[in-house]
């Protein structure tokens, strides 16, 4: 199936695409005015979350709601550490003198959001795994509400429903990319792992996997830590777009944001996973500007709220009734790299064959 | 603690009216409905809209008009993936809370409307001395005479066992002569009517509506049948009572300091429930197990 002098760029070929389409899209933004250049920002950071979902979701095959906890501590974890000293002490007069000193550049403030995910992750592993189907569903919609109440509540740390403000926005396209790039290459990596294969084959037949001699609990843990690292960046780098962060910005409206775009696009491939994050955040900002009122090329229009939420609802809506696998259906955007043997007849097969082992995933990144 | 008891009670009724409504869909067509709180949603609005007619008239409207969007959901959504997997049947849910979200924001904005709809029944009286709200009567005498009525529905009509058949074995049911779209359609009407007489209670309880008012209940009717177990009728009703106890108790015993995090406590001790029962405290292992 692979070709046989580069078997590792063939297999890894969806990473490369959806790379291609992310730079493709963030170059044609930046010609646009700063408005455009701040959507296709908000996009990236939307792609770094929906992707670090996919890995969990869209190998294991169970739904989850929590995946914005992890974005949530990623965020908070990054405010904490990138924000400037004195504000800090002005803001939060009570944090512990060790975290109201810390000053963490953004990469390393990232990185560091993302371990503390991986923590939270453990706990959530620890709750949660047992669970499939709708009972996993509640149960990580349940942690969400409890996580919630936390930060909303937790006036030291997170100044409550008051949020924080002056963090600095001061997220580019050029300083977004390079993280999206990489959640990508994590998600492709770990999909062409063993444990990624054992993961799918569980989520295809949990049963027939199980008398394979997978262990699904430990392979979905393994994903849930992968994939809450990814959400803790992707929700570091979203506060630093935002600026300011309340208990809000964390919550529902983001969930529904990340599965819309996961299941619109094809919650069973990293392609759909980054075709859903474009194909929405180009949608949600037509509609926003609909809804705002004003002219739109050459239509003239009146302020409607509530235009956005409803055409969003309606597309997932339809896709679920129309086309339940999304705008991929499972399918990985590949291409054929000339010196293949064997050409592949038309229609790509639903997900990379788990006909050999993988290499290691050191050597995907693209 | 008796007046705690007389609060649980009239909160776990209009859970156990919202509980109901939830646990009906899933125990027959294994549908966790997120819309049935935008259901709830469209009874509080549509008791502003009749607001000025007589009160009973403006009950009898509001249930009608809920007991519709159940069944337009049911015909235009919920219809095309009937027998999809569990995870499918709860994002068109979604989709559709959000839809209708979306359509009251657009037509209603997202301001909060305030109404007054019960009037004197804000009132309470003295019962061997403890002050209860005449709503909380009605609340309470209202549920239990729909909780009579259901179970008298369910084992003494021919729907209402075609529908405890449907519940029991849907493939089986149907091979049997049961007719799935009526079944599951009524199974809608049942759910929307309990949906918005809810919603009378719950408007006239608060005061007062938003576009997203439905989430709070959806969410009580959700941790409730879990608490009851998944799938079961009964269970549910009292997984509801059972959370406004511990609402209620908690809301009166917890020191001041954890107070704030009673909701996280709740919804925690969910997971944890979840954790060791996966199909709630009285739910049936077997059903959706692997």
């Amino acid at each position: 199936m692979t070709n046989t002098r580069f078997p590792l760029l063939s297999r890894g070929a969806p990473a490369v695409t959806c790379t291609l389409l992310v730079l493709v899209v963030s170059g044609l933004a930046l010609l646009g005015s700063e408005t455009t250049q701040r959507t296709a920002t908000q996009m990236l950071v939307m792609g770094v979350i929906t992707v670090g979902t996919y890995i969990f979701v869209g190998n294991s095959g169970v739904l989850s709601f929590g995946h914005v906890v992890f974005v949530a501590v990623g965020a908070y974890a990054t405010a904490l550490t990138t924000m400037p000293h004195a504000l800090k002490q002005a803001l939060l007069p009570a944090l512990p003198g060790w975290l109201a000193d810390l000053e963490l550049a953004l990469p390393v403030a990232l990185l560091f959001s993302g371990l503390l995910s991986v923590l939270v992750a453990a706990v959530f592993a620890l709750l949660t795994l047992r669970l499939d189907g709708m009972a996993a569903g509640i149960a990580s919609l349940a942690l969400l509400i409890s996580v919630n109440v936390v930060i909303s509540n937790w006036d030291a740390v997170t100044r409550g429903s008051q949020g924080i403000v002056g963090i600095p926005a001061d997220l580019t396209i050029g300083a977004t990319v390079p993280w999206l790039i990489g959640a990508i290459a994590i998600a492709m990596a770990y999909q062409l792992s063993r444990p990624g294969f054992r993961l799918r084959a569980s989520r295809e037949d949990p049963v027939a996997a199980a008398a394979l001699g997978v262990r699904i609990r430990r392979d979905r843990s393994i994903a849930l830590v992968i994939s809450a690292f990814v959400c803790g960046v992707g929700g570091g780098l979203y506060v630093r777009f935002l600026g300011a962060l309340t208990p809000g910005d964390v919550y529902l409206q983001l969930t529904l944001l990340t599965l819309l775009m996961l299941i619109v696009g094809g919650i069973r491939s990293l392609s759909g996973a980054v075709i859903g994050t474009v194909f929405i955040s180009v949608l949600a900002e037509l509609l926003r500007r609909i809804e705002a009122g004003g002219g739109v090329g050459p239509i003239e229009l009146h302020p409607h709220p509530g235009i956005q939420q409803l055409i969003l609802a309606l597309t997932l809506l339809l896709t679920l009734l129309l086309r339940p696998g999304g705008i991929t259906s499972g399918r990985e955007l590949g291409f054929s790299l000339p010196a293949r043997i064997g050409a592949r007849r038309k229609g790509p097969p639903p997900a990379p064959a788990a006909d050999e082992p993988a290499e290691s995933p050191s050597g995907v990144r693209s | 603690m008796a007046q705690n008891l007389v609060n649980a009670l009239s909160l776990g009724s209009l859970y156990a009216l919202i509980a109901l409504g939830v646990a009906l869909l899933f125990s027959i067509m294994g549908l966790i409905n997120f819309a049935h709180g935008e259901l709830i949603m469209i009874g509080g609005y549509a008791l502003l809209w009749f607001s000025s007619l007589p009160f009973a008239v403006t009950a009898v409207l509001v249930v009608a008009v809920v007991i519709g969007f159940g069944l337009a959901m049911e015909r235009l959504a919920f219809r095309s993936v009937r027998g999809a997997s569990g995870e499918t049947l709860l994002m068109t849910s979604f989709a559709l809370s959000l839809f209708i979200q979306g359509g009251v924001l657009l037509f209603e904005g997202a301001d909060p409307k305030s109404t007054d709809v019960l009037g004197n029944l804000g009132a309470s009286v003295k019962v061997a001395g403890l002050s209860v709200g005449k709503l909380d009567f009605a609340i309470i005498g209202v549920t239990a005479v729909l909780l009579a009525g259901l179970a008298w529905f369910l084992r003494a009509t021919s729907l209402g066992v075609q529908m405890r058949a449907a519940a029991e074995d849907f493939t089986m049911a149907r091979a049997l002569g049961v007719r799935a779209n009526l079944v599951v359609a009524s199974a809608f009407g049942v759910s929307g009517a309990f949906a918005g007489i809810a919603a009378i209670f719950l408007v006239a309880s608060t005061g007062s509506l938003t576009p997203s008012m439905g989430l709070r209940p959806v969410l009580v009717g959700f941790v409730a049948i879990v608490l009851g177990g998944l799938g079961r009728l009964w269970a549910a009703a009292l997984g509801a009572y059972v959370l406004a106890l511990l609402t209620v108790m908690l809301q009166a015993y917890l020191p001041g300091g954890v107070a704030p995090y009673q909701d996280a406590l709740v919804y925690l001790g969910i997971v944890v429930i979840l954790m060791f029962r996966p199909h709630g405290i009285a739910g049936r292992p077997g059903a959706v197990r692997v």
